[in-house]
Protein backbone atom coordinates (compact mmCIF):
# COMPACT_ATOMS: atom_id res chain seq x y z
CA UNK A 1 0.00 0.00 0.00
CA UNK A 2 2.96 2.26 1.25
CA UNK A 3 5.09 1.34 -1.82
CA UNK A 4 2.33 1.77 -4.72
CA UNK A 5 2.04 5.25 -3.59
CA UNK A 6 4.89 6.55 -5.25
CA UNK A 7 3.76 5.43 -8.41
CA UNK A 8 0.79 7.83 -8.94
CA UNK A 9 1.24 11.64 -9.19
CA UNK A 10 -0.66 12.52 -6.07
CA UNK A 11 2.87 11.11 -4.20
CA UNK A 12 5.00 14.34 -5.92
CA UNK A 13 2.38 16.48 -5.03
CA UNK A 14 1.84 15.93 -2.06
CA UNK A 15 4.85 13.99 -0.23
CA UNK A 16 7.57 14.90 -2.16
CA UNK A 17 7.89 18.75 -1.00
CA UNK A 18 7.70 17.19 2.01
CA UNK A 19 11.15 15.47 1.46
CA UNK A 20 9.32 12.04 1.92
CA UNK A 21 11.40 8.78 1.44
CA UNK A 22 9.00 5.95 0.82
CA UNK A 23 10.38 2.72 2.14
CA UNK A 24 7.48 0.24 1.35
CA UNK A 25 7.80 -3.36 0.03
CA UNK A 26 5.17 -5.37 -1.74
CA UNK A 27 3.98 -8.21 0.04
CA UNK A 28 5.73 -7.64 3.83
CA UNK A 29 4.36 -8.33 6.13
CA UNK A 30 5.12 -6.70 10.18
CA UNK A 31 7.82 -8.87 10.25
CA UNK A 32 9.29 -8.17 7.12
CA UNK A 33 9.04 -4.16 8.25
CA UNK A 34 10.45 -4.83 11.86
CA UNK A 35 13.25 -6.85 10.27
CA UNK A 36 14.21 -3.68 7.96
CA UNK A 37 13.77 -1.43 10.46
CA UNK A 38 15.83 -3.23 12.48
CA UNK A 39 18.70 -3.80 9.65
CA UNK A 40 19.40 0.16 8.62
CA UNK A 41 16.45 1.46 7.52
CA UNK A 42 16.32 3.80 10.29
CA UNK A 43 20.08 4.56 10.61
CA UNK A 44 21.91 7.96 9.72
CA UNK A 45 18.26 9.93 9.49
CA UNK A 46 15.97 12.12 11.66
CA UNK A 47 12.69 12.16 10.32
CA UNK A 48 10.13 14.09 12.19
CA UNK A 49 7.18 11.98 10.85
CA UNK A 50 7.09 8.10 10.31
CA UNK A 51 4.07 6.83 8.46
CA UNK A 52 3.98 2.73 8.93
CA UNK A 53 0.80 1.33 6.93
CA UNK A 54 1.21 -2.75 7.07
CA UNK A 55 -0.76 -5.85 8.50
CA UNK A 56 -2.73 -6.72 5.56
CA UNK A 57 -0.37 -9.47 3.96
CA UNK A 58 -0.08 -11.57 7.60
CA UNK A 59 -1.82 -13.98 6.48
CA UNK A 60 -0.43 -16.18 9.09
CA UNK A 61 -1.20 -14.34 12.05
CA UNK A 62 -4.53 -13.44 14.27
CA UNK A 63 -5.62 -9.45 14.20
CA UNK A 64 -4.52 -10.16 17.85
CA UNK A 65 -0.90 -11.11 16.46
CA UNK A 66 -0.90 -8.60 13.79
CA UNK A 67 -1.88 -5.25 15.81
CA UNK A 68 0.78 -6.43 18.42
CA UNK A 69 2.97 -6.77 15.25
CA UNK A 70 2.52 -3.01 14.61
CA UNK A 71 2.85 -2.16 18.18
CA UNK A 72 5.90 -3.74 17.82
CA UNK A 73 7.14 -1.91 15.19
CA UNK A 74 5.69 1.73 17.06
CA UNK A 75 8.13 0.46 20.18
CA UNK A 76 11.16 -0.33 17.49
CA UNK A 77 10.92 3.44 16.02
CA UNK A 78 10.35 4.70 19.76
CA UNK A 79 13.41 3.63 20.98
CA UNK A 80 15.37 4.21 17.15
CA UNK A 81 13.69 7.51 16.44
CA UNK A 82 12.57 9.14 19.58
CA UNK A 83 11.74 12.54 18.08
CA UNK A 84 10.09 11.26 15.50
CA UNK A 85 6.03 11.26 15.54
CA UNK A 86 4.23 8.09 14.22
CA UNK A 87 1.03 7.91 12.13
CA UNK A 88 0.06 4.29 11.78
CA UNK A 89 -2.66 3.99 9.08
CA UNK A 90 -5.70 1.32 9.62
CA UNK A 91 -5.84 -1.04 7.20
CA UNK A 92 -8.37 -0.92 4.63
CA UNK A 93 -10.66 -3.45 3.94
CA UNK A 94 -10.49 -5.71 0.74
CA UNK A 95 -12.34 -8.15 -1.80
CA UNK A 96 -15.03 -7.27 -4.02
CA UNK A 97 -17.65 -8.40 -1.74
CA UNK A 98 -18.10 -8.80 2.50
CA UNK A 99 -15.20 -11.65 3.48
CA UNK A 100 -12.90 -12.59 6.11
CA UNK A 101 -10.22 -10.11 5.69
CA UNK A 102 -12.13 -7.52 5.97
CA UNK A 103 -13.52 -8.32 9.25
CA UNK A 104 -9.99 -9.05 10.65
CA UNK A 105 -8.58 -6.15 8.95
CA UNK A 106 -11.43 -3.92 10.76
CA UNK A 107 -10.68 -6.22 13.91
CA UNK A 108 -6.87 -4.89 13.82
CA UNK A 109 -7.44 -1.63 13.60
CA UNK A 110 -10.26 -1.96 16.50
CA UNK A 111 -7.31 -3.20 18.56
CA UNK A 112 -4.96 -0.47 17.62
CA UNK A 113 -7.62 2.01 18.76
CA UNK A 114 -6.90 1.18 22.00
CA UNK A 115 -3.97 -0.17 22.21
CA UNK A 116 -1.74 2.83 20.44
CA UNK A 117 -2.64 5.34 22.82
CA UNK A 118 -0.76 3.71 25.60
CA UNK A 119 1.89 4.13 23.31
CA UNK A 120 4.22 7.06 23.04
CA UNK A 121 4.31 9.58 20.38
CA UNK A 122 1.87 7.94 18.21
CA UNK A 123 -2.00 7.81 16.47
CA UNK A 124 -3.98 5.94 14.12
CA UNK A 125 -5.47 7.02 11.39
CA UNK A 126 -8.13 5.15 10.84
CA UNK A 127 -9.25 6.68 7.56
CA UNK A 128 -12.47 4.44 5.80
CA UNK A 129 -11.94 6.39 2.43
CA UNK A 130 -15.46 5.39 1.96
CA UNK A 131 -14.59 2.64 -0.01
CA UNK A 132 -17.55 -0.09 0.88
CA UNK A 133 -20.42 1.05 -0.50
CA UNK A 134 -23.76 0.54 1.14
CA UNK A 135 -24.26 -2.94 -0.91
CA UNK A 136 -21.10 -3.65 1.01
CA UNK A 137 -19.34 -4.52 -2.74
CA UNK A 138 -16.05 -2.24 -3.26
CA UNK A 139 -15.35 -0.69 -6.56
CA UNK A 140 -12.49 -1.31 -9.11
CA UNK A 141 -12.50 2.21 -9.30
CA UNK A 142 -11.17 2.60 -5.93
CA UNK A 143 -9.56 -0.53 -6.01
CA UNK A 144 -7.96 -2.08 -9.58
CA UNK A 145 -7.92 -5.58 -7.92
CA UNK A 146 -10.18 -4.79 -5.00
CA UNK A 147 -6.63 -4.72 -2.95
CA UNK A 148 -4.72 -2.25 -4.07
CA UNK A 149 -5.79 1.31 -4.85
CA UNK A 150 -6.20 3.16 -8.10
CA UNK A 151 -4.94 6.72 -8.21
CA UNK A 152 -8.65 7.74 -7.47
CA UNK A 153 -8.18 5.69 -4.79
CA UNK A 154 -5.40 6.77 -3.18
CA UNK A 155 -6.40 10.16 -3.17
CA UNK A 156 -9.67 9.58 -0.50
CA UNK A 157 -6.19 7.97 1.83
CA UNK A 158 -3.83 10.94 1.00
CA UNK A 159 -6.02 13.78 1.84
CA UNK A 160 -6.54 13.27 5.25
CA UNK A 161 -3.27 11.89 5.69
CA UNK A 162 -1.35 14.71 4.38
CA UNK A 163 -3.55 16.98 6.41
CA UNK A 164 -2.26 15.37 9.60
CA UNK A 165 1.57 14.82 8.35
CA UNK A 166 1.32 18.86 7.87
CA UNK A 167 -0.56 19.21 11.73
CA UNK A 168 2.83 16.86 12.91
CA UNK A 169 5.58 18.86 11.06
CA UNK A 170 3.96 22.40 12.12
CA UNK A 171 4.26 21.02 15.71
CA UNK A 172 8.09 20.55 15.33
CA UNK A 173 10.31 22.99 16.67
CA UNK A 174 13.07 23.87 13.77
CA UNK A 175 16.29 22.27 14.99
CA UNK A 176 19.83 23.17 14.20
CA UNK A 177 21.40 20.47 11.94
CA UNK A 178 24.57 20.00 11.58
CA UNK A 179 26.20 18.43 8.66
CA UNK A 180 26.79 15.18 7.95
CA UNK A 181 30.16 15.19 6.05
CA UNK B 1 1.15 -28.59 -32.60
CA UNK B 2 -1.42 -29.18 -29.22
CA UNK B 3 0.13 -29.37 -25.79
CA UNK B 4 -2.36 -31.56 -23.98
CA UNK B 5 -1.15 -32.99 -20.96
CA UNK B 6 2.02 -32.73 -21.77
CA UNK B 7 3.33 -29.12 -20.90
CA UNK B 8 2.00 -28.27 -17.32
CA UNK B 9 1.92 -24.81 -18.08
CA UNK B 10 -0.39 -25.19 -20.69
CA UNK B 11 -3.04 -26.58 -18.69
CA UNK B 12 -5.47 -24.40 -17.42
CA UNK B 13 -6.05 -23.85 -14.08
CA UNK B 14 -8.28 -21.03 -11.73
CA UNK B 15 -6.70 -19.64 -9.04
CA UNK B 16 -7.31 -20.82 -5.60
CA UNK B 17 -8.81 -18.36 -2.77
CA UNK B 18 -6.42 -18.73 -0.24
CA UNK B 19 -6.60 -15.89 1.32
CA UNK B 20 -9.95 -15.55 1.84
CA UNK B 21 -11.42 -12.82 -0.33
CA UNK B 22 -11.85 -13.89 -3.46
CA UNK B 23 -9.81 -11.51 -5.29
CA UNK B 24 -8.81 -13.79 -8.53
CA UNK B 25 -12.71 -14.62 -9.05
CA UNK B 26 -13.81 -11.01 -8.41
CA UNK B 27 -11.69 -10.01 -11.21
CA UNK B 28 -12.26 -12.52 -13.36
CA UNK B 29 -16.14 -12.02 -13.15
CA UNK B 30 -15.33 -8.28 -13.84
CA UNK B 31 -13.66 -9.26 -16.86
CA UNK B 32 -16.85 -11.44 -17.91
CA UNK B 33 -19.17 -8.76 -17.75
CA UNK B 34 -17.16 -6.67 -19.23
CA UNK B 35 -17.13 -8.56 -22.44
CA UNK B 36 -21.03 -8.61 -22.45
CA UNK B 37 -20.83 -4.97 -22.28
CA UNK B 38 -18.44 -3.52 -23.94
CA UNK B 39 -16.86 -3.68 -27.67
CA UNK B 40 -13.17 -3.63 -27.51
CA UNK B 41 -11.04 -3.36 -30.51
CA UNK B 42 -8.19 -4.24 -28.46
CA UNK B 43 -7.67 -6.30 -25.67
CA UNK B 44 -5.05 -6.84 -23.43
CA UNK B 45 -4.33 -9.83 -21.31
CA UNK B 46 -2.12 -10.99 -18.98
CA UNK B 47 -0.64 -10.88 -15.49
CA UNK B 48 0.55 -7.55 -13.40
CA UNK B 49 2.18 -6.17 -16.04
CA UNK B 50 -0.85 -5.81 -18.19
CA UNK B 51 -3.23 -4.91 -15.20
CA UNK B 52 -0.78 -1.96 -13.74
CA UNK B 53 -0.35 -0.38 -17.23
CA UNK B 54 -4.02 1.00 -16.36
CA UNK B 55 -2.93 2.52 -13.49
CA UNK B 56 -0.20 5.19 -15.53
CA UNK B 57 -1.59 7.92 -17.49
CA UNK B 58 -0.27 6.54 -20.29
CA UNK B 59 -3.13 4.30 -20.68
CA UNK B 60 -5.48 6.83 -21.22
CA UNK B 61 -3.21 8.56 -23.53
CA UNK B 62 -3.10 6.20 -25.66
CA UNK B 63 -4.77 2.75 -25.58
CA UNK B 64 -7.92 4.06 -24.11
CA UNK B 65 -8.68 5.81 -27.74
CA UNK B 66 -8.21 2.52 -29.43
CA UNK B 67 -10.97 1.20 -27.43
CA UNK B 68 -9.15 -1.11 -25.38
CA UNK B 69 -9.80 -3.42 -22.97
CA UNK B 70 -7.04 -4.31 -20.08
CA UNK B 71 -7.43 -7.86 -18.56
CA UNK B 72 -4.46 -8.32 -16.54
CA UNK B 73 -4.36 -10.11 -12.87
CA UNK B 74 -1.59 -9.37 -10.82
CA UNK B 75 0.19 -12.72 -10.51
CA UNK B 76 -1.31 -14.99 -13.20
CA UNK B 77 0.76 -17.22 -14.83
CA UNK B 78 -0.05 -18.93 -17.96
CA UNK B 79 -2.52 -21.46 -16.64
CA UNK B 80 -4.57 -18.91 -15.23
CA UNK B 81 -4.74 -16.71 -18.80
CA UNK B 82 -5.55 -19.99 -20.16
CA UNK B 83 -8.36 -20.64 -18.18
CA UNK B 84 -9.85 -17.14 -18.17
CA UNK B 85 -9.42 -17.22 -22.08
CA UNK B 86 -11.55 -20.82 -22.09
CA UNK B 87 -13.61 -19.03 -19.34
CA UNK B 88 -15.54 -16.50 -20.85
CA UNK B 89 -13.10 -13.76 -21.02
CA UNK B 90 -13.67 -13.99 -25.11
CA UNK B 91 -16.93 -14.04 -25.38
CA UNK B 92 -19.41 -11.70 -27.02
CA UNK B 93 -16.07 -9.66 -28.06
CA UNK B 94 -14.24 -9.40 -31.52
CA UNK B 95 -11.32 -7.90 -30.79
CA UNK B 96 -8.97 -6.91 -33.91
CA UNK B 97 -6.03 -7.04 -32.33
CA UNK B 98 -5.28 -8.61 -28.69
CA UNK B 99 -2.09 -8.23 -26.62
CA UNK B 100 -0.95 -10.91 -24.75
CA UNK B 101 2.00 -10.55 -21.72
CA UNK B 102 2.60 -13.44 -19.31
CA UNK B 103 5.09 -15.92 -18.62
CA UNK B 104 6.69 -14.34 -15.72
CA UNK B 105 5.16 -15.65 -12.64
CA UNK B 106 5.74 -18.79 -14.42
CA UNK B 107 8.17 -20.08 -11.52
CA UNK B 108 7.12 -23.78 -11.26
CA UNK B 109 8.04 -24.14 -15.41
CA UNK B 110 11.32 -24.19 -17.67
CA UNK B 111 11.47 -21.41 -20.07
CA UNK B 112 10.20 -24.62 -22.37
CA UNK B 113 7.14 -25.02 -20.79
CA UNK B 114 6.72 -21.28 -20.47
CA UNK B 115 7.24 -21.10 -23.96
CA UNK B 116 4.72 -23.27 -24.93
CA UNK B 117 2.02 -22.34 -22.33
CA UNK B 118 2.42 -18.68 -24.29
CA UNK B 119 1.76 -20.65 -27.69
CA UNK B 120 -1.27 -22.64 -26.27
CA UNK B 121 -2.55 -19.42 -25.94
CA UNK B 122 -1.90 -17.68 -28.65
CA UNK B 123 -3.92 -20.98 -30.83
CA UNK B 124 -6.76 -20.51 -27.87
CA UNK B 125 -7.25 -17.22 -29.55
CA UNK B 126 -7.04 -18.71 -32.93
CA UNK B 127 -9.64 -20.96 -32.76
CA UNK B 128 -11.94 -18.40 -30.66
CA UNK B 129 -10.90 -14.86 -32.37
CA UNK B 130 -9.67 -16.08 -35.77
CA UNK B 131 -10.13 -12.42 -37.00
CA UNK B 132 -8.08 -11.07 -34.20
CA UNK B 133 -4.27 -10.13 -34.88
CA UNK B 134 -2.16 -11.35 -32.00
CA UNK B 135 1.00 -9.48 -30.22
CA UNK B 136 2.77 -11.33 -27.89
CA UNK B 137 5.62 -9.00 -25.91
CA UNK B 138 8.41 -10.68 -24.85
CA UNK B 139 8.93 -10.97 -21.19
CA UNK B 140 11.60 -8.65 -19.44
CA UNK B 141 14.16 -8.79 -17.31
CA UNK B 142 14.29 -8.84 -13.81
CA UNK B 143 15.82 -8.27 -10.63
CA UNK B 144 18.30 -5.60 -10.27
CA UNK B 145 21.27 -7.67 -11.11
CA UNK B 146 22.07 -10.32 -13.58
CA UNK B 147 20.18 -13.50 -11.95
CA UNK B 148 18.87 -17.05 -13.29
CA UNK B 149 15.42 -15.50 -14.13
CA UNK B 150 16.77 -13.00 -16.48
CA UNK B 151 18.53 -16.00 -18.25
CA UNK B 152 14.90 -17.70 -18.35
CA UNK B 153 13.09 -14.93 -19.46
CA UNK B 154 15.43 -14.29 -22.39
CA UNK B 155 15.49 -17.81 -23.21
CA UNK B 156 11.00 -17.90 -23.35
CA UNK B 157 11.48 -14.87 -25.80
CA UNK B 158 14.31 -16.94 -27.81
CA UNK B 159 11.95 -19.79 -28.07
CA UNK B 160 9.18 -17.74 -28.94
CA UNK B 161 11.20 -16.24 -31.60
CA UNK B 162 11.74 -18.84 -33.37
CA UNK B 163 8.01 -20.78 -32.69
CA UNK B 164 5.67 -17.60 -33.35
CA UNK B 165 6.17 -17.36 -36.75
CA UNK B 166 5.35 -20.79 -37.26
CA UNK B 167 1.37 -19.75 -36.06
CA UNK B 168 -1.03 -17.75 -37.43
CA UNK B 169 -1.54 -14.54 -37.07
CA UNK B 170 0.39 -13.65 -34.20
CA UNK B 171 3.87 -11.65 -33.93
CA UNK B 172 6.68 -11.07 -31.24
CA UNK B 173 7.04 -7.83 -29.99
CA UNK B 174 10.39 -8.27 -27.79
CA UNK B 175 11.10 -5.08 -26.50
CA UNK B 176 13.93 -4.66 -24.71
CA UNK B 177 13.06 -1.07 -22.94
CA UNK B 178 16.83 -0.94 -22.52
CA UNK B 179 16.54 -1.42 -19.04
CA UNK B 180 20.08 -3.31 -18.04
CA UNK B 181 22.52 -0.88 -18.01
CA UNK B 182 26.11 -1.53 -19.33
CA UNK B 183 26.99 -2.72 -15.48
CA UNK B 184 24.33 -5.35 -15.71
CA UNK B 185 21.86 -3.17 -13.37
CA UNK B 186 17.96 -2.47 -13.52
CA UNK B 187 17.25 0.98 -12.79
CA UNK B 188 14.38 1.24 -9.76
CA UNK B 189 13.59 4.21 -12.17
CA UNK B 190 12.07 1.80 -14.78
CA UNK B 191 11.12 -0.57 -12.69
CA UNK B 192 10.32 0.40 -9.09
CA UNK B 193 10.78 -3.23 -7.19
CA UNK B 194 12.74 -4.70 -9.86
CA UNK B 195 9.59 -6.17 -11.89
CA UNK B 196 7.11 -3.89 -11.80
CA UNK B 197 7.40 -1.08 -14.72
CA UNK B 198 7.16 2.90 -13.17
CA UNK B 199 5.50 5.12 -15.49
CA UNK B 200 8.90 5.95 -17.43
CA UNK B 201 9.08 2.09 -17.65
CA UNK B 202 6.41 1.51 -19.37
CA UNK B 203 6.21 4.27 -22.04
CA UNK B 204 9.31 2.59 -23.03
CA UNK B 205 7.22 -0.61 -23.61
CA UNK B 206 4.46 1.21 -24.63
CA UNK B 207 5.78 3.35 -27.64
CA UNK B 208 6.62 0.77 -29.65
CA UNK B 209 3.76 -1.41 -28.74
CA UNK B 210 1.38 1.76 -29.68
CA UNK B 211 2.80 1.75 -33.15
CA UNK B 212 2.14 -1.86 -33.79
CA UNK B 213 -1.24 -1.50 -32.95
CA UNK B 214 -2.09 1.23 -34.69
CA UNK B 215 -0.46 -0.45 -37.88
CA UNK B 216 -2.55 -3.52 -37.31
CA UNK B 217 -5.39 -1.46 -36.87
CA UNK B 218 -5.23 0.61 -39.76
CA UNK B 219 -4.38 -2.93 -42.03
CA UNK B 220 -8.14 -4.51 -40.51
CA UNK B 221 -10.62 -3.75 -43.14
CA UNK B 222 -13.32 -2.12 -41.48
CA UNK B 223 -16.82 -4.46 -41.10
CA UNK B 224 -20.22 -4.05 -40.98
CA UNK B 225 -21.19 -5.17 -37.21
CA UNK B 226 -24.44 -5.85 -36.67
CA UNK B 227 -25.43 -4.01 -33.03
CA UNK B 228 -25.73 -6.38 -30.33
CA UNK B 229 -28.92 -6.29 -28.84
Amino acid sequence: MVQLMQQYEIWRELFSPLHALNFGIGGDTTRHVLWRLKNGELENIKPKVIVVWVGTNNHENTAEEVAGGIEAIVQLINTRQPQAKIIVLGLLPRGEKPNPLRQKNAKVNQLLKVSLPKLTNVQLLDTDGGFVHSDGAISCHDMFDFLHLTGGGYAKICKPLHELIMQLLEETPEEKQTTIA
Amino acid sequence: MSQGDSNPAAIPHAAEDIQGDDRWMSQHNRFVLDCKDKEPDVLFVGDSMVQLMQQYEIWRELFSPLHALNFGIGGDTTRHVLWRLKNGELENIKPKVIVVWVGTNNHENTAEEVAGGIEAIVQLINTRQPQAKIIVLGLLPRGEKPNPLRQKNAKVNQLLKVSLPKLTNVQLLDTDGGFVHSDGAISCHDMFDFLHLTGGGYAKICKPLHELIMQLLEETPEEKQTTIA
